[in-house]
């Protein structure tokens, strides 16, 4: 069975630009535009990896962090956080907060966040 | 009696307690908003509030004062608390561990409440020990305390050294583990003469020592930069001493003036030198705070907003060169894709010379073979090497070896490599030289290009600073490479300088380093 991915990610371009590369490689990956749908979405469906943006409307991606760590059902999913809002308290607080690795978007290309899930996901 | 041996032991106290506090501040103000930092703060006030206890209590005139100052021990039961807290924090298991931090604090409440309702179940009197002309006598509670002081922290330490051991984030708590053993090791030897077994707290004062394997990782492991920390730690000690001895003098003359001037009542000096104060140092501080945020959420705030667009650019200009265009889109595609990689370039480099001036952070430090690196750097700009038709000779031993952040001097030697290629004529030759020599590593790199005039060369390494021979040459630079390039060594412990006869005569740029 196909591993399952979620991107959490309000910008459709860059999202849509991620979630195609991935099904194209044989993964099974989704796109909510904000925290609150990602949730609704996880009570549907169960998820292997998330990639979560920082800024987003409504909850912060620090806040859907907190709160896919704090729930049971979801904290073992490995949570990377993909952003271009970087500084060295962004990368702390996303460490403290449990993600397992930060990516810099401007500076990845989506074949190395291809590869970095297929090393997570192996 | 004051005896000279009194006089030792509580200078050693004072001094720890002093240490405590700066770097309780220092670590504090690094990031106030972090759980760590605030933890780890109001556990070295806890110890210097006790250090503070150990210098007043022998020196106080009377009994009741006496009672009075040693009776502040009891803030001890704070002490296990914040350490487990800072422990936890460091190991990332606060979530799991929350019932057992709630159960101390709960005890520690406990404890502090009892010790008030009944004072002589805590301590029962003070009494003359050893060379103190007063000491504790402790009670049944002072030794639960004790006990709830050793288990209480122990405990989590435990958990830390297991998780140690099971090679977790090893660098960073590697200093943690050591700074505890010793601030405990040391500490707890105070207590021994409190139930009357005759250790000298002289052999527990260096209870500041425990900073020592703290700097020791802070210089080992670069999680700091290590002349900050003590030229903060210093600062903020001078500034606390500097307080105390203001607020001494504002007593004195307290005194005084209730003393001469009729009129002058003894809450008058107190609240009108706090209201003073207050707005003084609110002024002060504000306009610190802004100057700093302002500069550097600009930048950051721009940067990012800058990133996003780049972004899809950069990725929309890859997926149409996936579509296999004809040669002319592809011309074009490609060239679309050469500027975005340079304002991606630029705006990074915008970005990190900020973070590299407005904070110390953490410097990973690895083993580096410069010549390796080198041959890394030069086949990732073969093409650009090749497009000028130049020469690149690697001269020098075989392999230096020095321990620094590959990252960061990866960067430094592509903004030199990138600038003796942007500033050499077509066709000539660069030459690279790496050697080791006296416990040092040297690097240079040898071109015929533009030069710089000997007026201008320590004007180069300033950020946004470009000669007019640059300017001319290469219209896209900003000048911030070299600053970077620069500051990075200089944060290496090593020195970057530039040699050239003038402009048109070529010129060397060349860094020391530390061997490894």
């Amino acid at each position: 069975m196909p591993k399952s991915i979620l991107y959490i990610e309000d910008e459709s371009f860059i999202g849509r630009t991620i979630i195609n590369k991935l099904k194209e490689n044989g993964f099974e990956a989704e796109i909510a535009a904000d925290g609150e749908s990602a949730f609704e979405m996880m009570k549907e469906k169960k998820f292997d990896l998330i990639l979560l943006d920082l800024i987003l409307p409504k909850m912060s991606g620090f806040d859907v962090l907190k709160k896919l760590k704090e729930d049971a059902t979801t904290k073992t999913i490995p949570v990377v956080v993909f952003s271009n809002q970087s500084t060295h308290e962004d990368k702390d607080r996303a460490r403290d907060l449990g993600a397992l690795d930060f990516r810099v978007k401007v500076n990845s290309t989506p074949n190395e966040v291809l590869a970095l899930a297929r090393t997570i996901l192996q | 009696m004051i005896t000279s041996q009194l006089i030792l032991t509580i200078a050693i106290h004072g001094i720890s307690g002093f240490i405590l506090l700066g770097a309780g501040l220092f670590v504090f103000l690094q990031n106030p908003n972090r759980f760590i930092n605030q933890a780890f703060f109001l556990n070295f006030i806890f110890i210097a509030i006790y250090e503070a206890g150990m210098v007043l209590g022998p020196l106080m005139p009377t009994y009741e004062l006496a009672y009075l100052v040693w009776f502040t021990n009891l803030l001890d039961v704070g002490i296990p608390v914040t350490t487990s807290a800072v422990i936890l924090a460091a190991i990332n298991k606060l979530k799991e561990w929350r019932w057992y931090l709630i159960g101390s604090t709960v005890i520690a409440v406990g404890i502090f409440i009892t010790a008030l309702v009944e004072p002589r179940w805590f301590l029962p009197q003070v009494t003359p020990k050893l060379y103190f002309p007063w000491y504790l006598d402790g009670g049944w509670l002072y030794l639960v305390m004790v006990v709830f002081f050793i288990f209480g922290a122990l405990i989590p330490y435990i958990a830390m050294l297991r998780a140690y051991m099971s090679g977790y984030d090893r660098e960073r708590i590697e200093y943690f583990l050591l700074m505890y053993a010793f601030g405990f090791g040391f500490g707890n030897l105070n207590f021994a003469l409190v139930f009357n077994i005759p250790i000298d707290p002289l052999i527990g004062a260096p209870i500041g020592l425990g900073l020592i394997p703290l700097a020791y990782g802070v210089v080992a492991k670069n999680l700091l930069n290590i002349r900050v920390v003590f030229a903060r730690a210093a600062l903020f000690s001078a500034g606390i001493a500097t307080l105390a001895a203001l607020l001494t003098l504002l007593i004195f003359l307290n005194d005084l003036l209730v003393q001469t001037v009729p009129w002058v009542q003894f809450w008058t000096v107190p609240i009108f030198t706090s209201v003073v104060a207050f707005v003084v140092g609110r002024l002060f501080w504000s306009k610190l705070v802004e100057n700093d945020r302002v500069k550097y959420e600009f930048i950051t705030v721009a940067t990012h907003k800058l990133r996003t667009p780049l972004t899809q650019i950069s990725w929309g200009v890859r997926s149409l060169l996936d579509t296999n265009p004809t040669p002319d889109v592809r011309a074009l595609a490609e060239h679309i894709q050469r500027s975005s990689n340079r304002l991606i370039e630029l705006t990074n480099a915008l970005f990190e010379t900020t973070e590299e001036t407005s904070q110390q952070y953490a410097y990973r430090k690895e083993h580096v073979g410069l010549t390796a690196l080198t041959k890394e750097v030069l086949e990732r700009m073969s093409s650009f090497i090749a497009a000028k038709k130049l020469t690149v000779n690697l001269h020098g031993d075989a392999e230096v070896t020095v321990t620094g952040d590959l990252r960061r001097l990866t960067s430094v030697i592509e903004v030199l490599m990138e600038n003796a290629i942007n500033y050499s004529p077509q066709g000539e030759v660069i030459q690279i030289i790496t050697y080791q020599k006296g416990g040092k590593a040297y690097y240079s790199i040898h071109d015929h290009g533009i030069g710089v005039e000997s007026e201008e060369q320590h004007r180069i390494f300033t950020r946004f600073y470009r000669t007019d021979a640059a300017k001319r040459a290469d219209t896209e630079g900003v000048g911030l490479g070299l600053a970077m390039a620069k500051n990075i060594i200089k944060r290496h412990g090593g020195n970057m300088g530039v040699e050239s006869e003038g402009t048109g005569k070529g010129s060397v740029f060349w860094f020391s380093l530390p061997h490894a």
